[in-house]
């Protein structure tokens, strides 16, 4: 029988985890609502991130967060770049086209950074620090920072979403986009924000999943599943839903890394799919099944 | 240089029965299978696996088929009633989960050290007359499998699958059993990718979990773009162009432009994704189809 100590240790770092994922997996919910498709090469901008933010940190700006800063600013241009050359070009194609494009774009990044700085194993060398002790947990302080950024980001979406016209306006384009643009809600301008914000926060999570792992040219495409995961479980579209969901397959995974083996959090994942599809495959906050 | 191209010609053999599967799923059935690579490594394990367990080598294979094509039902059943993204994304998971079994369950497997010893086609041929055998067997069941599938897709089956990938409502609507059509494709398909897999445990007769990397899926779906998605012909053709460009871009290492291995290696997936991207912004059908003939 596991002691209560280390259950409550697991999940602390399942949240850490989950609340990264969680920044990964809502820039892909939202484009799948609103472009209908699931944008493989989304989880790539992480990566982009994550290379973009050592290079700059390495060469030009010393100073971490400004370096991370620019590192996203990067992730978001790519991210508008990729939409303007590929994606918004191919509208109105079926979806199995522009996942294959996506898939394009993916190789397109993710071989071109294996080009320039090669596949060995990075990091940003940050000091160490000691961890908190909460009786007999202890927590990274990089880990509470880890949450406070996600949470903060997702409380921000939330109110956007539900208190400006900026959120009406994508609400009314995910539910009909024709109505929309009758009444004269500009898509193009809504959509390129978008992919600027998605690109944005995935290009955080990449940055912040680096902080606390290793960085390699498949950073972002090993969060492909669990990012995926994270949308379905959550429900398409649904902001609050993705964030919780994300939070459950970082703790469920980490139960399994535990108790399992470390290389089957894939596997426990892909098993949290199956059970969503199964029992809810619209999912936790979902309005409806994406059933064709 | 004979026994380079024999070992060239089975390679490609054996791409082409992979890309004949995907064009069977992708190309005649618009499934998006990122997932392919899964069925071809559970062919090689169970033909490898039943082969060092004593069976003989035709049971194994034909059991290598079966059970890759039964480990695609789970798959459809729970994808296949959903929009495509969902088969795309869950398949290449399912590969990945596939492949990091192979890697743990060593008992069974032998982990990440693979399956030595796999007893080759033909081992009591003369050693230069082995790989010509087993070519030309391979070469037999290239064009088997290619007009089984001639034949089926000509059939009311073939029509079907074509109408489902042009315009499932419509397929729905004539009273098409659009789901079962579709699961019928993707089993048949991966039996295919099965077959191709235990052709190459036999082959290379040691087989390892990071042979069956998704880079293998998506060299097999540029050869059916390439080659133009739907038309057996073309695919093979496709996969042949693809092979002589891994092959060809081998030797690039030796005209001295000073690229290290790994460079090189990412060099052909940057041509790889941006000839993705390029095929799906100006020619959907491939390159060898007329601009509108889908």
């Amino acid at each position: 029988m596991p002691s209560f100590s280390l259950v409550l240790q697991i999940i602390v770092d399942g949240i850490a985890n989950g609340a990264i994922l969680a920044l990964l997996a809502v820039g892909l919910s939202v484009i799948f609502r609103l472009n209908k498709f699931v944008n493989v090469a989304h989880v790539d901008m992480a990566t982009v991130g994550a290379y973009a933010t050592l290079f700059i940190f390495t060469t030009l700006i010393p100073n971490f967060w400004l370096a991370a800063t620019a590192g996203v600013a990067v992730v978001a241009a790519i991210g508008y770049l990729s939409h303007k050359l590929v994606y918004s070009r191919l509208r109105g194609e079926r979806s199995i086209t522009l996942i294959i494009a996506s898939i394009g774009v993916a190789f397109i990044l993710r071989y071109l950074i294996t080009f320039i700085w090669g596949s060995n194993q990075q990091s940003f060398a940050l000091p160490l620090m000691r961890a908190v002790r909460f009786g007999d947990i202890r927590i990274s302080p990089y880990d509470l920072v880890i949450v406070g950024i996600s949470l903060a980001i997702f409380i921000g979406l939330f109110f956007i979403m539900r208190f400006t016209s900026l959120g009406r306006s994508l609400r009314a384009v995910a539910d009909n986009p024709q109505l929309a643009r009758v009444s004269g809600l500009r898509t193009e301008n809504l959509l390129t924000k978008v992919w600027l914000a998605a690109s944005a926060l995935a290009g955080i999570g990449g940055v912040l999943l680096a902080v606390k792992t290793v960085i390699t040219p498949y950073l972002g495409w090993t969060m492909l599943l669990p990012a995926f995961a994270a949308m379905i479980f959550g429900g398409v579209g649904s902001i609050g839903g993705t964030f919780f969901a994300a939070l459950i397959i970082g703790i469920v995974s980490e139960f399994a890394a535990m108790y399992w083996l470390p290389t089957y959090r894939l596997a426990a994942i892909f098993g949290v799919i199956v059970l969503v599809l199964i029992v809810r495959p619209q999912g936790l906050l979902g309005i409806k099944a994406v059933a064709k | 240089m004979t026994s380079y191209l024999i070992a060239i010609g089975i390679i490609a053999l054996i791409y082409v029965l992979l890309a004949l599967s995907l064009n069977l799923q992708w190309g005649n059935t618009g499934l998006i299978n990122f997932g392919l690579v899964a069925f071809f490594a559970i062919g090689a394990y169970v033909s490898g696996l039943l082969t060092l367990n004593g069976w003989p080598i035709v049971l194994a294979m034909a059991a290598a088929v079966v059970i890759s094509a039964i480990a695609a039902w789970p798959l459809g059943k729970l994808t296949l009633t959903l929009k495509e993204d969902y088969l795309a994304v869950i398949a290449v998971g399912f590969s990945e989960v596939v492949r990091s079994v192979l890697e743990n369950e060593s008992w069974l497997t032998g982990g990440p050290s693979g399956l030595p010893g796999i007893p080759r086609l033909y081992e009591n041929a003369p050693d230069g007359m082995r790989d010509m055998l087993l070519f030309m067997t391979l070469l037999i069941a290239v064009i088997v499998v290619f007009a089984m599938l001639e034949r089926l897709l000509r059939s009311p089956f073939g029509r079907s699958l074509r109408s489902v990938r042009d315009n499932e409502t419509a397929a729905a609507a004539l009273g098409k059993n659009v789901v079962g059509f579709k699961t019928r494709s993707l089993i048949l398909g991966s039996g295919i990718a099965g077959l191709a897999g235990a052709f190459y445990a036999h082959y290379l007769t040691f087989i390892s979990p990071e042979q069956f990397t998704p880079d293998v899926t998506f060299n097999v779906w540029i050869a059916v773009i390439i080659g133009g998605s739907g038309r057996n012909l073309g695919v093979v053709l496709g996969t042949f162009l693809l092979i002589l460009f891994l092959e060809g871009t081998r030797f690039l290492n030796d005209t001295g432009i000073g690229l290290d291995g790994s460079q090189l290696g990412a060099l052909r997936f940057i041509l790889i994704g941006l000839a993705l991207v390029l095929c799906m912004l100006y020619r959907p059908a491939g390159l060898f189809a007329k601009p509108e003939g889908r």
